[in-house]
């Protein structure tokens, strides 16, 4: 083989390796890690291992109200009154559980009798964003707007592996 | 003498040129991979996680999309469906919600229920919710089932993180 096509087959092998493990590097994301924290209710199956998150600790404003992440709740009914929050202008603030259970379908979800009954509120909801006020940690200081997403008009379904 | 040196030291001398191109063509790959930045676009998805609503066994996973071009962008959307049988129509939910690495939730999308019958293979997606800008986002969404006179919501796993 020529010594200039040699060179030039030994740099593009270098290079598409240099590439693919610096792009391995940069864009996975893959669940590493041998246990994961379950929320409440929920198990893994084969090689992952679970174990329960622990219970949350917030702090409480002069009100009396909870404030914190509701990353740290392992189930909607321990998420605290006032859910850390990013508004549509990305101001950091909090908004109130009871508003955002309203906005997306949690509080209609408890008054149905039927699962007809929470297709036909889909129906009616679809297409329609509703906004909730973002507070600051005083829970009464309105300083933003916190949108949530409208559910489609018709319910998207694939298919996935077994 | 002289005129053989040349010629003596020359296959010694090529081995050693190639080497340095190869590792100097890698080392610059490897810049250009990592200058590249986290994919442009990519998504990070949850491990499933299984639950068991009024003796009807389900399945649900959280995941985020996040693209770093232009301002940047992130969405966040859950899976959910039966892992044994078909359910019926609105038996299944979810909703997808996106948050900030800080742990703030940067937006929500409403509960979308399945419009028509589920098998053991289909998942019903629900509402999912964007945010445009640059940041490390997780997914941690909700699903829910039918348990005969309302419904259990049960979490997914956190997705890990991804980058916009």
């Amino acid at each position: 083989m020529p010594k200039s096509n040699t060179r030039a087959a030994l740099a593009t092998a270098g290079i598409v390796i240099g590439c693919l493990f610096g792009g391995l590097v940069a864009g996975s994301a893959i669940a590493v890690g041998p246990t994961i924290l379950a929320p409440v209710g929920l198990s893994a199956r084969g090689e992952v291992v679970a174990a329960p998150m622990p219970s949350p600790s917030y702090s409480a404003n002069d009100e009396g109200l909870t404030y914190g992440s509701a990353l740290d709740a392992p189930s909607p009914e321990t998420e605290p009154d006032l859910i850390q929050a990013v508004s549509d202008d990305g101001t950091e603030g909090y908004v109130l559980k009871t508003d955002l259970d309203d906005a997306d379908g949690t509080a209609a979800a408890a008054s149905f009798t039927s699962p007809e009954d929470a297709v036909k509120w889909q129906a009616r909801r679809a297409l329609e964003t509703v906004t909730i006020p973002v507070y600051a940690v005083d829970g009464r200081t309105v300083i933003g707007k916190f949108t949530v997403a409208a559910p489609p008009a018709t319910s998207p379904v694939s298919t996935v592996e077994q | 003498m002289t005129v053989d040196q040349p010629v003596s030291t020359a296959p010694r001398r090529r081995p050693r040129l190639r080497g340095r191109v190869a590792i100097g063509a890698a080392l610059a790959g490897l810049i250009l991979g990592l200058s590249a930045g986290p994919a442009l676009a990519g998504t990070a998805y949850s491990s499933w996680g299984y639950f068991s609503v009024a003796g009807t066994s389900y399945r649900n996973m959280a995941y985020v999309y996040a693209d770093t071009t232009g301002s940047g962008s992130a969405k966040a959307s859950t899976d959910a469906g039966p892992t044994s049988g078909t359910v019926g129509s609105g038996w299944v939910g979810a909703r997808g919600r996106l948050f900030t690495s800080g742990g703030s939730l940067s937006c929500e999308g409403s509960n979308t229920y399945n419009s028509s019958s589920l098998t053991t293979s289909q998942v019903v997606t629900g509402a999912s919710c964007w945010r445009y800008s640059h940041g490390a986002w997780y997914s941690y969404g909700v699903a829910l089932g039918w348990n005969g006179s309302g419904y259990n919501s049960v979490y997914t796993f956190v997705s890990p993180n991804q980058n916009s």
